[in-house]
């Protein structure tokens, strides 16, 4: 949780507060509130999934997205409206971005997950059950 | 075809119990049992900012109309034939949920840092509207029995950013020795049911109707009630509520929960029309408190069908 904490304060300037962070399986963090921490008998799930270790640091999730986004200061990208509509179908955008690395997504008030930029292009980390079902 | 109900659909003693209980207004009641009700959606505030999501959604060409008793809850007058695949329901900032669907948290009225269970609670629709009440504060043990029905739970907690729900799996009629006696602020028993409120979505539920079906489910159903409320703290507060008018799956149960101690309240949800719960049925006199459960049928408030009745453990 350490290195997820210090790895989100360096690259988004952001601090997470309020809610307890914790590792669920071998790669992903989950968040929940302090009380539902509590010790609870026949558990499936607690709290959302907000990250995922990666090669380049981490995937965050859409719902990780609005926990962190709220208060970052940079590798934050705000995508145009058609942009947008692009991105929620799955698709990676091409845009100019300061360096490679993660970025959290963000229309208008709306956070939309994060994603890997490569030098050329913003490569779309939603999983596809999030994104929209293309029509026909 | 009557009243656009296939005739099949309605069996001899359905008709004949329903003209028992609504009279004059049978065919009114049918009639609004075979249409559609108008789709809506709750906007979850703690991920948007509403007035900017409403915004966003009218200029894009919706008509969206307010529901009284849900301050974030709005009727679709006009929106994308899928509510359910849009940019903004993928993104968690609204839920589809049917209007009377939301009466239920409401009357449970929950506030941050309460401890709360949810003991039937796929596919989560309150689940993720008491979070949200809740500010992602607190606690909400959110169960239900198969895996199926938590995954549908455990998808919709995600897309939501429930926080603060922890999901279990385990027959809720267990609730007691799981989660322990006398632990809960507030619990919510939304309970399974033979779902004749929800016609208006599908005629399912007439095809599985039966008395015999409805007293199986009436069985489970007091079972369930009274694991509910073992559960809940003294001076705690229980919602119960189904989607369908059977007595024997509404006033019966809660009169098998007065019979253990519980104590009615005289619920209040602005600008929502309702009717008092059942005193006599058939054979049984349920006495007067049970006026105090309300009864939403759907030529009411032109929404789906519900009963509801508010408890507390007198402590």
């Amino acid at each position: 949780m350490k290195e997820f904490l210090e790895w989100v304060r360096d690259w988004f300037g952001s601090e997470i507060s309020g809610v307890e962070l914790f590792p669920s399986g071998k790669d992903k963090i989950r968040a929940c509130s302090p009380e539902a921490k509590v010790e609870i008998s026949n558990v499936f799930l607690r709290g959302v999934y907000v990250a995922k270790r990666a090669p380049y640091g981490f995937i965050i999730s859409i719902e990780g997205s609005f926990l962190i986004g709220r208060s970052a200061k940079k590798h934050l990208v705000d995508l145009s409206e058609s942009d947008f509509k692009k991105w929620m179908r799955g698709d990676d955008i091409e845009l100019k971005l300061p360096e490679k690395g993660v970025y959290i997504v963000r229309y208008g008030e709306a956070f939309a997950g994060s994603g890997y930029y490569d030098g050329r292009v913003l490569r779309n980390l939603i999983p596809k059950v999030r994104t929209l079902e293309r029509e026909g | 075809m009557e009243y656009g109900i296939p005739d099949d659909l309605i069996k001899p003693e359905f008709e004949r119990r329903y003209r028992e209980l609504l009279g004059d207004e049978y065919e009114t009641f049918l009639s609004f049992m075979a249409k559609r009700p108008v789709p809506s959606v709750r906007i979850n505030p703690m991920k948007v900012d509403p007035g900017w999501l409403l915004s966003v959604l009218r200029a894009s060409g919706w008509e969206l109309s307010q529901i009284p008793w849900y301050e974030h809850g709005y009727r679709v007058m006009r929106g994308p034939e899928r509510l359910g695949n849009t940019e903004w329901h993928q993104l968690g900032l609204y839920y589809v949920q049917e209007a009377a669907s939301m009466v239920p948290p409401v009357l449970l009225s929950p506030k941050p840092g309460e401890r709360v269970l949810d003991l039937a609670a796929s596919p989560g629709s309150k689940t993720t509207q008491i979070s949200e009440m809740m500010r992602y504060k607190g606690l909400i043990v959110a169960n239900d029995v198969s895996p199926e029905r938590v995954d549908s739970l455990s998808s919709n907690v995600q897309r939501m950013g429930s926080m603060n729900v922890v999901i279990t799996m385990f027959d809720g009629r267990r609730a007691p020795d799981v989660l322990g006696r006398d632990s809960f602020d507030k619990v919510l028993l939304d309970s399974p049911c033979s779902s004749l409120g929800e016609v208006r979505r599908s005629w399912g539920a007439l095809v599985r109707w039966s008395p015999r079906n409805v007293e199986k489910i009436s069985r489970l159903q007091v079972s369930l009630a009274k694991a509910a409320y073992e559960t809940l703290k003294p001076g705690g507060l229980m919602v119960y509520s189904t989607c369908t008018f059977e007595p024997k799956e509404n006033e019966w149960v809660v009169y098998k929960l007065l019979q253990i101690g519980a104590v009615i309240e005289e619920p209040e949800v602005k600008g929502l029309i309702w009717r008092k719960g059942l005193r006599k049925w058939m054979d049984w006199d349920f006495g007067k408190e049970m006026e105090k459960c309300m009864r939403i049928y759907p030529q009411d408030n032109d929404t789906i069908g519900f009963f509801i009745a508010v408890l507390r453990k007198p402590g």
